[in-house]
């Protein structure tokens, strides 16, 4: 693989990664908001309750997407513009479970 | 100025006010490259330090604020303690101020998360994988959406912590400890 083409591949699964520990943010947020055990299992720091957990969780799913993507891609690379537009929906979609309108509506 | 006031604005002024210049700047450079001009191959050292150091900020304005100020914040209100040791419960109290807790924190809390993760992404590829930036023009424009939902989220973050700070401030412990005795 060139050396664009392999920064092109590490490139992706970072963004991609990223969007996934953004994505799940959000999804937390929103299991926390229905369910009190998940809640409670969330609560990793008392004082700070479920964000705790909400953020040390995405935190490390974007960890762990990243080092898998980057590992799998680095010998077989997908399409930069199709891991961009999944990243894109990613992000956007942690974006709107974060609004707590939003959240209470569904 | 108190303990619970310092590090209020340690984490507002100090670690959320760098960062959210730094995430503006990055974003005008973003739409700076997309069509208007070719990206240079290099960037100079100064450049990715400071990049580094505003993705520092993002990450320590999020732990302080989640590990630190925010249990304060929230901390329960005990029978016959006073209401303003309690600023979630002082907002929850008033319905002309409750909007603040339940749409403005709770939005705050958690889309304050998403900032410095698609910051540092950003930062990552716009210092590493320059390469990459210049050769695919959808990770350019990836790039740019990373970097404006990071400035939506820090404005948001900045804006309700502004609100909430003048309603219910964190340091009014010292203030009413101080008025009890």
């Amino acid at each position: 693989m060139s050396r664009a083409a392999s920064q092109i591949a590490a490139a992706s699964a970072a963004m991609v990664a990223a969007a996934a520990g953004c994505f799940t943010y959000g999804l937390l947020y929103l299991l926390g908001d229905k369910s009190k055990a998940i809640n409670k299992a969330l609560s990793f720091y008392t004082p700070s309750g479920a964000l705790s957990g909400v953020f040390i969780v995405g935190t490390l799913v974007a960890l762990v997407f990243w080092w898998v993507l980057a590992k799998r891609w680095s010998t077989r690379p997908s399409a930069a513009a199709g891991a961009v537009r999944i990243a894109i929906a990613l992000l956007l979609m942690g974006l709107l479970f974060t609004f707590p309108p939003f959240v209470r509506f569904i | 100025m108190t303990y619970r006031a310092l590090w209020t604005e340690v984490h507002g002024l100090l670690f959320g006010a760098f960062f959210l210049l730094a995430v503006y700047a990055l974003l005008l450079e973003c739409l700076r490259y997309l069509r208007h001009q070719a990206m240079p191959e290099t960037m100079p050292a100064w450049e990715r330090v400071y990049l580094a150091a505003a993705a520092v900020c993002g990450w320590l304005a999020v732990i302080s604020g989640t590990f630190i100020v925010y249990p304060w914040y929230r901390a329960p209100l005990v029978a016959g303690e006073d209401i303003r040791l309690h600023p979630r419960a002082l907002l929850l109290a008033n319905p002309q101020t409750a909007m603040l807790h339940s749409l403005g924190m709770e939005w705050k809390e958690h889309v304050a998360l998403l900032a410095p993760l698609a910051f540092t992404v950003a930062a990552l590829l716009w210092s590493r994988y320059r390469e990459a930036l210049r050769e695919e023009a959808a990770l350019r424009r990836g790039v740019l959406v990373f970097m404006a939902v990071a400035l939506f989220a820090t404005g948001v973050a900045g804006l309700t912590g502004a609100f909430l700070n003048k309603y219910a401030p964190v340091e009014s412990s010292f203030k009413a400890t101080l008025e009890q005795r």
